[in-house]
């Protein structure tokens, strides 16, 4: 079956059709390109056409891209080149075409399929909101390797083909307009006649042709785009900036200003092959197969069906009750009245409402001012939430969702009350971050319509979504949270009843061994930097400042209690606690806070009464014993069957902790440092620092036999080009 | 045989003055938050409602319909239909008698009926001139035209028009609510005292049922600041007869006695009733709240507006075969304590009985300790358009909670109407 369809049209326009027939959504897999080969063959040998539109066969969905799956398996650098290579003469030949060519685009427009549209003399494209046009590969660890870096930049200039290149993000048909990236956003019912008078235009006026080609909009942009110094200028700030959000770690943007700055003035064709030897560099490095993998991990986890019995049927949520309106009640009831769902928020104190209406009132504000919607639709969606200090409202709820204080007690108490009241058909689930849910799930009349749901706070800037499975849980109950986390934008991740779940349970010892770092003699400052260095986005003590020691205080003594082996009572956190230290919250924690900033607080050392810090201390020796300590824990959680597998797990780590994406998760990042060097060194600490130390069962294990906890695609030594 | 209708159960928002807490918050948002919170706290399927009628006055310019607006903020579903209807101040108790009649025609089995305004709202206007020279302008071509166009443009074309004050004035008779009140004062001889003290008595009932009224208000967390609002914002602490007797005549500065206090304030608020049949009624979750005996509505004339609950009250009671004697508490919406007071003694004149009402004798006694016992509009305000139905509700929930069996509300309309609706309890 051909992935391409050519297929004449009326006024001896013909169209190029994609429909790929073994998928659900266009891809530029090896079959495709070797079709397309095919294809404009078959154009090529058409009796002088009056131009051809490029058009999907998929209704609603254009190209998605190219073959994530294919990238994340791929290891042999010459097969990449070879296909890039393929592609790119292609794109060529379409480019090269000698009559007008027009893509029309409805739906989803990535990557590999933006820019097999940028080989058509111009683009139009449907205003409805499926369709998004942008270029993602940076966050696939690569970057536009089909004629992107050459053709974009032509196309809509430097400084707008940067910005959609560096930061992949995409846009929708107005703004595509906007920049000149398409020559029209029309409306969808109309796309293939607007195609068709585009292509009439293009031949009726050829200078038309050229003028989907980028001209400077005006001096600012000639001096931007058109200087040597200009572009310098450009160049030098996007590198500050791309240096600044990947902190290093990223080499694919910065390869790909590199290239687009070194082919500047490069015939096409030769700027094509450094394009493609570039990005060959990156696409089989370890960097690009992490980020693959998360890629991947994330699209589970946002489609993979959960039942294993496919009759079973998530319950549609249309109005949800919210016990609780606490730190988490303002962002979760923005959350839900966002995905069109009505919140009854109760609680018993009003001025927990008021705080929890603002919250969400003021992440609606900024939302909509940043996505200029009109005041009509933020107000609508602050009307979905009704506040009430009764327990009312409850009988027509599909779903209660508890969110109270952190009390067994409290929480059955709410379990009770709400139980009586909701109908039969509804799930209940609790937003505990260190309760079990099947204490919780005790007492109910029907303990199997109970899961939890574990937000994590600030819940607006937070994909993950814990979603626990009680012993008891019923494949219901779990699939109706999981569906609603994914209505809400969340990432769901299944995770087992136990102690800490896996994000906090993961999380604590490794903020544990940052204390003991700080009893050894090491400063705040230190031990915070070396974290950072690795790649998290805040060290261990930034990161208990911010959400809050008192909520820390009372998870560490969960996992005390559940692992006293392993986490053992944080002195050290309650004395600073017993001191009025609660955080950013109050201002005073680790650090001392103001507004925004931190600064190290020369206080904290004669409270601790710790040692004097010492000077120079190793970073990555510190960061190797934290670091360790999480893998460890990581495995343990994984034997335990905490989370069915180690990708569900590596995903909740980076979504849930911040730990860094390019590292692929504790797991991924064991395997590339070798099991048995981890083994090794753990056991080292043990000797040294004590038990907590003693390695996993399974690490042991696998570390004997050879073996890793994720699969691992053949690594290769990265390129010096690719790590620069 | 036609359904009798059903008042199933109904809730308010607190009522607030103009200007106050609500100030941000239009009639739909009011309205939106009575309408939710009903079909909440009585866990109704939304889509079971038949319609949504609600009153209103000034009519949103940004929402054409209230109704349908309100109603799907409110959640109600897309195909259930709503309409507002305005009858002035009986806006409120039109709604409801337009769901009795779709009731009782069978149309209709179970309606969300009630009224929403927001007076702090009120837009100011400019002159229709503004808009004929705005339009010469956007019309005139070429720099020369347009110079003219200029020319012509004076500043009184800008003096606003305060929509407010010409919604409460009578296009017909020319005078403003505030004078039919002093043209009953004087008819009626109602002294300034007897007006001030029935103000005063108004503020003291409402503080004293503050805990009773909460029965039928849900709390308001109006934006921006969202803070809680559970009472009604007009009775005043403290309130004493010097200070009201310290208050200038308003509308008759020379020879007047109507103040603003004892006149009813300008106010926003919004209430909501499910209306439903006998069917409806019989399984309804909770003890329905009352039933409606009968209502009528009233023409007079426009001068005299303020007699229209009288005039209304004898139509209403007539077809039931009853007197005034048999009702056992009231509700008379307090637009100006003069007004209030001619009612009483219209209603126990027998001059008056023959002469307007075609009665051969007096249409009876209002007893004012049976009358507006929580306090009315003077203490609690009148937001026009909701009103009508707060006088509904507020009447069933205390004739509910003395275990009373008959009740009668009504309200004069301005430009010379008047409303009345006879309620039982079982």
């Amino acid at each position: 079956m051909p992935v391409f369809r050519v297929e004449p049209a009326a006024d001896r326009v013909v169209h190029l059709i994609m429909d790929h027939p073994s998928r659900k959504v266009n891809v530029l897999d090896v079959e495709a390109l070797a079709d397309l080969e095919r294809a404009l063959d078959e154009v090529e040998r058409l009796e002088r056409p009056a131009g051809l539109v490029l058009t999907s066969g998929k209704p609603g969905s254009f190209i998605a891209g190219a073959d994530v799956a294919a990238i994340g398996a791929i290891s042999d650098r010459d097969e990449v080149l070879g296909l890039v290579r393929r592609a790119h003469a292609s794109f060529q030949r379409l480019a090269t075409l000698p009559y007008p060519t027009v893509a029309a685009i409805d739906g989803v427009c990535l990557g590999g399929g933006v820019e097999l549209t940028l080989a058509c003399d111009s683009r139009i494209a449907s205003e409805e909101p499926r369709t998004q046009i942008g270029l993602p590969e940076v966050l696939l660890g690569i970057y536009p390797g089909f004629g992107g870096t050459q053709r974009l930049p032509r196309l809509i200039g430097l400084p707008a083909a940067l910005d959609l290149i560096l930061t992949g993000r995409a846009l929708d048909a107005k703004r595509a307009e906007r920049i000149g990236l398409i020559a029209r956003a029309v409306p969808a019912a109309w796309l293939m006649e607007r195609a068709h008078e585009r292509l009439e235009l293009l031949t009726t006026r050829p200078e038309q042709r050229r003028r989907d080609r980028y001209r400077p909009p005006g001096m600012a942009a000639w001096f931007m785009d058109g200087t040597p110094f200009g572009r310098s200028l450009v160049f030098a700030r996007a590198r500050a900036a791309t240096r600044a959000r990947t902190g290093g770690h990223y080499p694919a943007p910065l390869a790909a200003l590199e290239v687009i700055e070194r082919t500047r003035g490069l015939p096409i064709e030769a700027g094509l092959e450094i394009e493609a030897a570039w990005v060959s560099d990156l696409a089989i490095g370890p960097v690009c197969k992490n980020l693959v993998r998360l890629f991947e991990q994330t699209e589970r986890a946002k489609k993979e069906p959960v039942a294993t019995d496919s009759s079973v049927q998530a319950l549609p949520v249309r109005t949800m009750l919210l016990a609780g309106a606490g730190t988490m009640g303002g962002g979760i009831a923005e959350a839900a009245s966002r995905a069109g769902i009505r919140v009854r928020l109760r609680d018993l104190n009003p001025e927990a409402l008021t705080r929890a209406l603002r919250t969400a009132r003021e992440l609606i504000e900024e939302r909509g001012r940043r996505r200029r919607l009109p005041s009509r639709e933020r107000d609508a969606q602050l009307a979905r939430i009704l506040p009430t200090v009764e327990l009312s409202g409850v009988a027509r709820a599909d779903l209660a969702l508890e969110a109270v204080v952190e009390d067994l007690n409290v929480k059955r108490r709410v379990f009770a009350e709400i139980e009586v009241r909701i109908g039969p058909d509804a799930v209940l689930a609790t937003n505990t971050s260190s309760l079990s849910v099947d204490a919780l799930a005790q007492g109910l009349a029907r303990p199997e319509r109970l899961c939890g749901l574990h937000f994590f706070n600030p819940v607006h800037r937070m994909p993950l979504v814990e979603v626990v499975k009680g012993s008891r849980t019923s494949e219901r109950t779990l699939l109706t949270a999981v569906a609603l986390v994914r209505r809400l934008g969340k990432t769901p991740v299944v995770v087992g009843d136990a102690p800490g779940f896996v994000v906090n349970r993961i999380l604590m010892p490794y903020l544990r061994e940052a204390m003991h770092l700080l009893d050894d003699g090491f400063s705040v400052g230190a031990i915070d930097r070396a974290m950072r260095g690795f790649g998290m986005p805040m060290g261990p003590f930034e990161v208990l400042d911010e959400v809050g020691l008192d909520v820390a205080q009372k998870v560490a003594g969960v996992l005390g209690r559940a692992f006293p082996e392993r986490v053992a009572p944080a002195v050290l956190l309650d004395k600073v606690v017993a001191a009025g230290r609660l955080g950013k919250k109050n201002g005073v924690g680790f650090y001392r806070h103001r507004g925004r900033e931190r600064q190290p607080d020369p206080a904290l050392r004669a409270l601790l009464r710790l040692r004097r810090p010492r000077k120079s201390p190793n970073l990555d020796a510190l960061a190797e014993r934290m670091v360790l300590v999480m893998i460890n824990e990581a495995a343990r959680c994984l034997e335990e069957g905490v989370v069915a597998d180690a990708g569900w797990l590596d995903l909740a780590m980076i979504l849930g902790s911040g730990f860094p994406p390019f590292r692929g998760g504790p797991l991924r990042h064991a395997d590339s440092l070798g099991l048995s060097r981890v083994e090794s060194r753990l056991i080292a600490l043990q000797a040294e620092k004590g038990d907590r130390f003693r390695p996993a069962p399974l690490l042991a294990r696998l570390a004997a036999q050879g073996g890793t906890f994720t699969t691992v695609p053949r690594a290769e030594a990265a390129p010096a080009a690719a790590t620069a | 045989m036609s359904s009798r209708s059903w008042i199933l159960s109904g809730v308010r928002t607190p009522f607030a003055k103009a200007g106050g807490p609500f100030r941000a918050t239009p009639a739909y948002e009011l309205g939106r938050v009575a309408l939710a919170e009903l079909l909440s706290r009585s866990d109704v399927d939304p889509a079971r409602l038949d319609e949504v009628i609600l009153g209103n006055c000034a009519q949103p310019a940004e929402a054409a319909n209230v109704s349908r607006v309100t109603a799907l903020r409110a959640g109600v579903p897309e195909p259930v239909p709503a309409v507002t209807v305005h009858r002035n101040c009986a806006s409120g108790m039109e709604a409801v008698a337009a769901a009795s009649h779709r009731i009782s025609a069978g149309r209709a089995r179970l309606v969300l009926a009630g009224g929403a305004e927001s007076m702090s709202q009120i837009p100011l206007q400019y002159p229709l001139e503004y808009g004929t020279w705005l339009e010469s302008l956007m019309r005139a071509k070429g720099a020369l035209a347009r110079l003219t166009v200029f020319s012509r443009f004076r500043p009184a074309l800008l003096k606003p028009r305060i929509a407010l004050a010409e919604g409460l004035t009578d296009l017909v008779c020319g005078l403003n609510m505030g004078e039919t009140a002093e043209v009953l004062a004087r008819e009626f001889r109602i002294t300034r005292e007897r007006q001030d003290e029935f103000a005063l008595a108004s503020h003291q009932r409402a503080l004293a049922g503050r805990a009773r009224l909460r029965e039928e208000i849900v709390p308001m967390f109006p934006a921006p600041g969202h803070e809680m609002v559970q009472d009604d914002v007009g009775p005043r602490e403290g309130q004493t007869l010097e200070a009201l007797a310290r208050l200038k005549p308003y509308f008759d500065r020379k020879n007047g006695s109507v103040t603003v206090g004892n006149s009813c304030q300008v106010t926003d608020g919004a209430v909501a009733l499910l209306v439903g049949d006998d069917e409806t009624a019989a399984r309804w979750p909770t003890p329905p709240l009352g039933r409606i005996v009968s209502f009528a509505f009233a023409g007079l004339a426009p001068a005299r507006m303020g007699l229209g609950p009288v005039l209304a009250a004898a139509k209403a009671l007539a077809p039931a075969r009853l007197e005034l004697s048999q009702c056992e508490l009231f509700e008379i919406n307090e637009a100006f304590a003069a007004q209030v007071l001619a009612c009483l003694e219209a209603a126990r004149s027998e001059a008056f009985g023959r002469a307007e009402l075609g009665r051969t004798a007096a249409l009876g006694e209002f007893p004012l300790e049976r009358l507006n016992v929580n306090g009315g509009a003077i203490a609690l305000g009148h937001p026009v358009g909701a009103s009508g139905a707060r006088l509904l509700l507020t009447l069933l929930m205390e004739m509910r909670r003395r275990g009373l069996k008959r009740g009668l509300a009504a309200l004069c309309v301005g430009g010379g109407q008047g409303a009345a609706f006879v309620l039982e309890r079982d």
